[in-house]
C-alpha cells in the first residue's frame, strides 16, 4: 500500500510537471518531443511502474504509445470520431487520433480556455458542445497532429462530421474525408449499405497509402477485437456484484481503450488485467461479506474532465457507480471471415444509433443487471442528441421505479458550470433517494 | 427543545428558531438579513440576532441545520441539508397538501415536486444564468428606473404588454433599453417583463409536470405581480406562505433534531 | 416611377374570390400527412391520397418546452407545439413523416412518438453522402415510406398515381421557380409576399395551389408591366409608398440559412428596402429547385437503374422512385450534407449569377449543422471579398428591433 501510494504521488507529480510544461509550450513540435522522450522504453517502463495496478500501467503506457504514434510522423494519421470501428483503422496500418477524446485531455490539461477562445475567433458557434469546440480550437492552434485521413460517422451526433470537414479543408485533404453513414435502422439492407461503405473506404485508403487491402490483417484485428470484447464482458459481469473498486478507479476513464484501441493487443491486455484485479476484489468481498449498504448509481453520458468534487461527494455519501453507460458491450461477436459486415453490425448495434428506444432498452438492461438504485444523466451543455432524449429516459426510468437526476454541467469548460449548483443538485438527489429507503 | 435552521442564500440569509416541545412546533423567532459578501459572517449574524430575539443562549439550541448555497461553510451547524429538502419540508409546514413548490430566490429558482406525504420526489433548478430569478427583476427595475415595489400595482393597472423576446438577463436589458429608445410605454414593458420571467419558470414546471396545490416561496413570492402572472399562465391557484422567505430555514429547523 | 405600384399580395389575391378557395387552412382529421424537412418527397404523400402539409412551427413554444432541454433547436420545439396544439384541438394528422436530418429532428421523432399517443410516425432516413450507393439506399428508404403510407391509407399506391403526383409536384416546383424570378425582377413584389406564397405552397393541396398561383402570376405580369424593370436600374420597392427613400441600384443580397420563415423578419427586409436576389433557405430554393433531378453528374445512375430490376414494386416504379430520390438528394443542399465544399460551390455560382454584393447568414439558434458551416463560408467569402452578416434567431421569437438595426447597418456598409 505505502509503496503504491508513494508511486502514485510520483506519477501525479510527473503528470503535473508535464501539464505545466505543455501549458507553456502549446505546439505540436513540443508535444511530439515530449512524447518521443516519454515513449522511449526505459522511461516508459519507469513511468509505468509508478501506477498502482497492472491495468492502470498498461492503459497509461498504451495511451502514450498511441499518442506517440500519431505525433511521430511515421504513420499516416487518421482522425476518427468517437464510435467509429477503430478495427478498420488499425487493420489499415494507420495511427488513429481521436480529437473528441483528446479534447477531454484539453480539459485535464487546463488548456480549454485557449482552445475555446481560438474556436470562437474562427466563428465556431459558442453554443456548440465543448468537446467539439475545444478539438476544433486545438486543430486550429496546430496542437493536434496533422491528419492524413479524416473518418467520421453520423453515429450519435452531428458535430464531428462538420468540424472534421473544416479540418479537412484546413489541411487541404477534402478527398480524404469520409463520412460513414449509419442507417437509422438495423436491417439487412442497412447492414449491406454500411458494409459496402466501410469496404469502399478501406479500399480507397489502401490505394492512397499505396498498399493492398491485407485481409489477413483484418481478420487478425477482428479476432483481437473479439478477445477484448470477451474480457470486457467478463469484467462487467464481476462489476454486477462488486461494491468496492480499486483506489482511483473511475469507469468513465475508459473511452480510449474501449473504442480507439479496439482491435489491438493493448485493449485485450487492459481488460484482461482489469478482470483479474477485479476478480480478486470480489473474492475479498465474498470472503468477508461486509454490509452492502452502498447505493449503486448508473452513470449516463460522460463526466467532467477537470478537477471536481462530484465523485468525492458520492463516495462520502456511500454511493458508488454501479455501472457506466459508456462501458456497455453492445455489439455481438464479430466474424473474422466477414470483417466489413461485422463492423457494420457493430456500428448499427450502438444504442445511440437510431431511435431513443435503443438507448432506453440498453439502459433498462443495465439497471436490471447491475442492481441500480438511481441514475445520473450528466447533461453536457450543448449535447443535443443526449439531452434531447433526457425527458423520455427520465419518464421511462421513473416508470420502473428508478429515480434519475439530470445533472446540468459542462464536461470540459469549468467556467460553464457552477460546482456549487452541481453539488447542491447531487446532494438533493441523494437526500431524495435516501429518504425513500427509510 | 429548541432547534435552529439557517438558510444562507446568495442575496439574503435567514434564521428560524423553533420550539419543539410535546410534538408541537412553534416559531420562537426568525430573522431575514442581506447576505453581503461573507456568507459565514451572515450566518453567524442572523443566528445571533435570532437568539437575541428569542431570548435564548446558544447552548440552549439542541441542533443547528444549515441550508442554502452557503450551507457548507457554517462552523456551528451540526449538519447541512440542501435547500431542496428544506424548502419542501418548510412548505409542508405551511400547507400540508402541497404537491408542487415553486421557489424563486435571488440567484436561482427551483421547482420541487412532492408526494402525498410531503416528501420531495423530484426537482429542477435553473441553470446558472439569472433568467427567471429575482436578480432578473432587479436588473430590469434598474434599467427602467422604476422601484420593484411598484411592479405589482403597475402590473394590475396595465392592460397591454410589450413582448420581451429575450429571456437572458443581459439581452433583455439591452432589449429594454432599445424599447425605451423607441418610446415604448414603461408600464407595458413591465407587464411584458413579468410575463417573460414566468416563461422560464413555466418551462421548468412543464418539464417536471404540474400537480396541484401549488405553493410559491422565496423572495420573489412577495412580488404579487409575478405570482399573479404565474397563476394566470399555469391556470392554477398559487398559495403563498405568510412569510415566503423563511421556508428554507424553517424546514432546516424542523429537520434539525 | 409608377405611383400606383402596389400590387395585391397572393393572400389578398386569393381572398378576392377569383381563385378556387383553399379549403380551410386548419388541419382536418383524415386528410393530411404532416412533414417537416425539405428532403421529404411530397409526391409520395400525394400519391397515397393525402395532402402533404409542412408543419412549420406556427405556435409560440409553451408546453413543448417541457419535452426538450433549454439549448435545443427552437424550430423543433415550435413544431412540437403545433402537434400538441393540433392534438388538443382533435385536428390531428393522419400520420407524420420525420427525416433523419439532424440530432434535434431525431429526438423530435422520439418525443412525438412518446407523447402523442397513437400518432403514426415514420422516420425517413436521408443520406448525407451523394453517391450511387447512397441513392440506392435512399430509394429503399422511400419504398419503406411508401409502405407506411399504404398502411395508413389502406390503399395501394399504383404506378400511375405516383406518376401523376410526381408530375403535379414538378409543375408546382416549376411555377414556384417562375415566381422566384418574378420576385427578383419585380419592384412591387415584397419579400413578405414571396415567403407567404411558400407558406401556402408547403401546406395546400398542390393541384389547387398550382392553379391559383398560375393565375396570380398572370395577374402580376399584366398588372405590373409598368413596374417590371431590369435589375440594374431597379429602384426601391417602396418608392411608391414614399416612406423610405430608396437608393438607386440597391445591392443584391443573398440569404443563406436553414428554416427561416418569419413574417416579421421579411417585413423588416421590405421596410429596409433590401433586395433579396437569392434566398438559399429550406423554405425557398431548397424547397422547390431542381425539378427533374436529371443532372449531368448523376446521369450514370439512371443507366444503372435502367438495368436494375429488383423489388416488389417492379422496374417502372423503380425508375420513378429513382427520379424522386435523385431529385431530392441533388437539390440545392442543406448544411447537413457531407460535402460542404459542394455547398460553397453552389453559393459561389449563385454569387456570380445574381451579382451578389453581400450575404446575410441567418440560422436558428442551436442548429449545429448550419452554424458549423459558417466558419467555412466566411473563409470563402473573405477570399471573394464579399461581406457577410451573421444572424442567429429563435423561431417565432424575433427580437425585431435588434435584428433591424443589424440588417440596416449591414446594408449601409454595402
Amino acid at each position: 500500500m505505502s509503496r503504491a501510494y508513494l508511486n502514485m504521488g510520483i506519477s501525479e507529480k510527473i503528470k503535473d510537471d508535464l501539464k505545466n510544461k505543455i501549458q507553456r509550450n502549446l505546439d505540436r513540435a513540443y508535444i511530439t518531443r515530449v512524447l518521443k522522450i516519454l515513449g522511449t522504453r526505459p522511461i516508459l517502463s519507469a513511468y509505468g511502474s509508478t501506477f498502482a495496478s497492472e491495468s492502470d500501467k498498461i492503459l497509461n503506457i498504451a495511451s502514450i504509445k498511441s499518442l506517440k504514434n500519431a505525433y511521430s510522423g511515421r504513420y499516416p494519421v487518421a482522425y476518427g470520431s468517437l464510435f467509429l470501428p477503430y478495427e478498420m483503422i488499425h487493420a489499415l496500418g494507420l495511427a488513429p487520433f481521436l480529437p473528441e477524446v483528446m479534447a477531454g485531455f484539453t480539459g485535464g490539461l487546463g488548456i480549454t480556455d485557449k482552445t475555446l477562445k481560438e474556436a470562437a475567433s474562427k466563428w465556431y458557434t459558442p453554443d456548440l458542445c465543448t468537446f467539439h469546440r475545444s478539438a476544433a480550437g486545438a486543430v486550429e492552434l496546430e496542437i493536434f497532429p496533422k491528419p492524413n485521413f479524416l473518418l467520421c460517422a453520423n453515429l450519435a451526433c452531428d458535430a464531428a462530421q462538420k468540424t472534421f470537414y473544416i479540418d479537412a479543408v484546413k489541411y487541404n485533404i477534402k478527398d480524404n474525408y469520409y463520412l460513414l453513414e449509419v442507417p437509422f435502422t438495423k436491417d439487412k439492407t442497412g447492414i449491406e449499405y454500411l458494409a459496402n461503405q466501410i469496404q469502399n473506404i478501406c479500399e480507397d485508403i489502401a490505394k492512397k497509402t499505396g498498399k493492398k487491402l491485407d485481409m489477413d490483417k483484418f481478420s487478425k484485428t477482428i479476432s483481437l477485437s473479439n478477445q477484448f470484447r470477451h474480457w470486457a464482458i467478463k469484467l462487467n459481469s464481476i462489476r454486477k456484484k462488486l461494491y468496492n473498486y480499486p483506489e482511483n478507479f473511475n469507469g468513465l476513464n475508459f473511452i480510449l481503450p474501449f473504442h480507439g484501441l479496439a482491435g489491438t493487443e493493448d485493449a485485450v491486455k487492459v481488460y484482461r488485467s482489469m478482470y483479474f484485479e477485479f476478480k480478486k476484489l470480489l473474492e475479498v468481498q465474498d470472503a468477508a461479506p461486509k454490509n452492502k449498504s452502498k447505493k449503486r448509481l448508473l452513470w449516463l453520458h460522460l463526466k467532467p474532465y477537470y478537477k471536481n468534487r462530484i465523485f468525492n461527494v458520492l463516495e462520502e455519501n456511500n454511493y458508488i457507480l454501479g455501472f457506466e453507460e459508456i462501458n456497455y458491450v453492445y455489439w455481438p461477436e464479430l466474424d473474422t471471415a466477414r470483417p466489413f459486415e461485422s463492423l457494420a453490425v457493430k456500428m448499427l448495434s450502438h444504442p445511440l444509433n437510431g431511435s431513443i428506444d435503443n438507448r432506453i432498452c440498453a439502459i433498462q438492461n443495465m439497471v436490471k443487471d447491475y442492481n441500480i438504485d438511481g441514475a445520473i444523466l450528466f447533461s453536457h451543455w450543448g449535447c443535443r442528441h443526449s439531452n434531447g432524449g433526457a425527458r423520455i429516459i427520465k419518464d421511462s426510468l421513473n416508470k420502473s421505479g428508478v429515480p434519475l437526476l439530470i445533472l446540468d454541467g459542462d464536461c470540459l469548460n469549468k467556467n460553464n458550470s457552477s460546482e456549487g449548483q452541481m453539488l447542491t443538485r447531487l446532494q438533493g438527489f441523494i437526500e431524495i433517494i435516501n429518504s425513500s429507503y427509510k | 427543545m429548541f432547534t435552529c435552521g439557517i438558510d444562507v442564500g446568495s442575496v439574503s440569509a435567514e434564521a428560524v428558531i423553533l420550539d419543539k416541545n410535546n410534538d408541537k412546533k412553534k416559531i420562537c423567532a426568525y430573522i431575514i438579513a442581506p447576505t453581503g459578501g461573507d456568507s459565514k459572517e451572515a450566518a453567524l449574524s442572523v443566528f445571533n440576532s435570532a437568539l437575541k430575539k428569542a431570548g435564548l443562549q446558544q447552548q440552549q439550541i439542541e441542533s443547528v441545520v444549515a441550508t442554502g448555497y452557503g450551507r457548507q461553510n457554517i462552523p456551528f451547524a451540526n449538519k447541512n441539508i440542501t435547500e431542496i429538502t428544506c424548502h419542501a419540508r418548510g412548505v409542508v409546514d405551511f400547507f400540508p397538501q402541497t404537491r408542487t413548490v415553486i421557489d424563486i430566490g435571488g440567484q436561482d429558482s427551483k421547482v420541487i415536486k412532492l408526494d402525498a406525504g410531503g416528501n420531495p420526489l423530484d426537482f429542477l433548478m435553473n441553470d446558472k444564468c439569472a433568467a427567471g430569478t429575482g436578480r432578473f427583476l432587479e436588473v430590469m427595475s434598474k434599467a427602467l428606473d422604476i422601484n420593484l415595489e411598484n411592479f405589482s400595482e403597475i402590473f394590475k393597472k396595465t392592460k397591454d404588454k410589450v413582448d420581451i423576446s429575450s429571456t437572458c438577463t443581459v439581452f433583455a436589458e439591452s432589449e429594454i433599453v432599445s424599447l425605451i429608445g423607441h418610446g415604448a410605454d414603461k408600464n407595458k414593458i413591465i407587464k411584458g417583463l413579468v410575463y417573460s420571467i414566468t416563461n422560464r419558470i413555466i418551462s421548468m414546471v412543464e418539464r417536471i409536470g404540474l400537480e396541484e396545490p401549488v405553493c410559491m416561496t422565496g423572495g420573489v413570492a412577495k412580488n404579487m405581480a409575478v405570482v399573479e402572472a404565474l397563476s394566470e399562465k399555469l391556470e392554477v391557484k398559487i398559495y403563498v406562505p405568510s412569510e415566503p422567505q423563511i421556508t428554507g430555514a424553517l424546514g432546516a429547523a424542523i429537520l434539525a433534531g | 416611377m409608377a405611383e400606383n405600384s402596389s400590387i395585391l399580395t397572393f393572400e389578398q389575391f386569393i381572398n378576392e374570390g377569383t381563385c378556387t378557395a383553399f379549403k380551410e387552412r386548419t388541419v382536418k382529421k383524415g386528410q393530411k400527412i404532416g412533414w417537416f424537412c425539405s428532403y421529404t418527397p411530397e409526391e409520395i404523400i400525394t400519391a397515397s391520397g393525402f395532402i402533404p402539409y409542412r408543419i412549420a412551427g406556427i405556435n409560440k413554444t409553451k408546453k413543448a418546452e417541457g419535452y426538450f432541454p433549454i439549448n435545443f433547436c427552437p424550430f423543433v420545439k415550435s413544431m412540437m407545439e403545433d402537434l400538441l396544439e393540433n392534438t388538443a384541438k382533435n385536428e390531428s394528422f393522419s400520420g407524420l413523416i420525420f427525416t433523419n436530418s439532424c440530432d434535434c429532428m431525431r429526438r423530435f421523432y422520439d418525443v412525438a412518438r412518446n407523447y402523442l399517443s397513437g400518432m403514426p410516425a415514420f422516420m425517413l432516413d436521408v443520406p448525407r453522402n451523394r453517391s450511387a450507393l447512397a441513392v440506392r439506399q435512399f430509394i429503399n428508404n422511400i419504398k419503406n415510406m411508401l409502405s407506411f403510407l399504404e398502411d395508413i391509407s389502406k390503399k395501394n399506391i399504383r404506378i400511375d398515381l405516383l406518376e401523376d403526383a410526381a408530375c403535379l409536384h414538378n409543375k408546382k416546383r416549376a411555377i414556384l421557380s417562375e415566381i422566384e424570378s418574378t420576385f427578383i425582377s419585380h419592384i412591387g413584389f415584397t419579400a413578405a409576399n414571396y415567403f407567404k406564397i411558400m407558406d401556402y405552397a408547403m401546406t395546400e393541396e398542390p393541384g389547387v395551389f398550382t392553379a391559383n398561383l398560375k393565375k396570380y402570376l398572370e395577374y402580376i405580369k399584366n398588372a405590373g408591366k409598368a413596374m417590371y424593370c431590369p435589375r440594374q436600374s431597379r429602384p426601391g420597392r417602396h418608392a411608391a409608398a414614399n416612406k423610405y427613400i430608396s437608393k438607386e441600384n440597391s445591392p443584391p443580397v443573398m440569404i443563406v440559412g436553414n428554416f427561416i420563415q418569419e413574417n416579421k423578419l421579411w417585413e423588416i427586409f421590405d421596410e429596409l428596402d433590401c433586395f433579396i436576389a437569392y434566398a438559399d433557405t429550406c423554405s425557398a430554393v431548397r424547397y422547390f429547385k431542381n425539378i427533374t433531378g436529371l443532372k449531368k453528374d448523376c446521369k450514370h445512375l439512371y443507366d444503372n437503374y435502367a438495368l436494375a430490376e429488383t423489388g416488389s414494386t417492379g422496374p417502372i416504379t423503380e425508375k420513378i422512385l429513382t427520379d424522386i430520390a435523385i431529385r431530392q438528394l441533388y437539390k440545392p443542399q442543406c448544411m447537413r450534407m457531407a460535402d460542404l465544399s459542394k455547398k460553397i460551390e453552389e453559393i459561389n455560382k449563385n454569387i456570380d449569377k445574381y451579382k451578389i454584393k453581400g450575404i446575410i447568414f441567418i440560422s436558428q439558434k442551436f442548429c449545429d449543422n448550419t452554424l458549423l458551416f459558417y466558419p467555412l463560408l466566411r473563409q470563402d467569402l473573405n477570399i471573394l471579398k464579399i461581406p457577410s452578416l451573421f444572424l442567429e434567431i429563435e423561431h417565432n421569437n424575433l427580437s425585431a428591433g435588434q435584428v433591424k438595426t443589424r440588417i440596416q447597418a449591414f446594408l449601409e456598409i454595402l
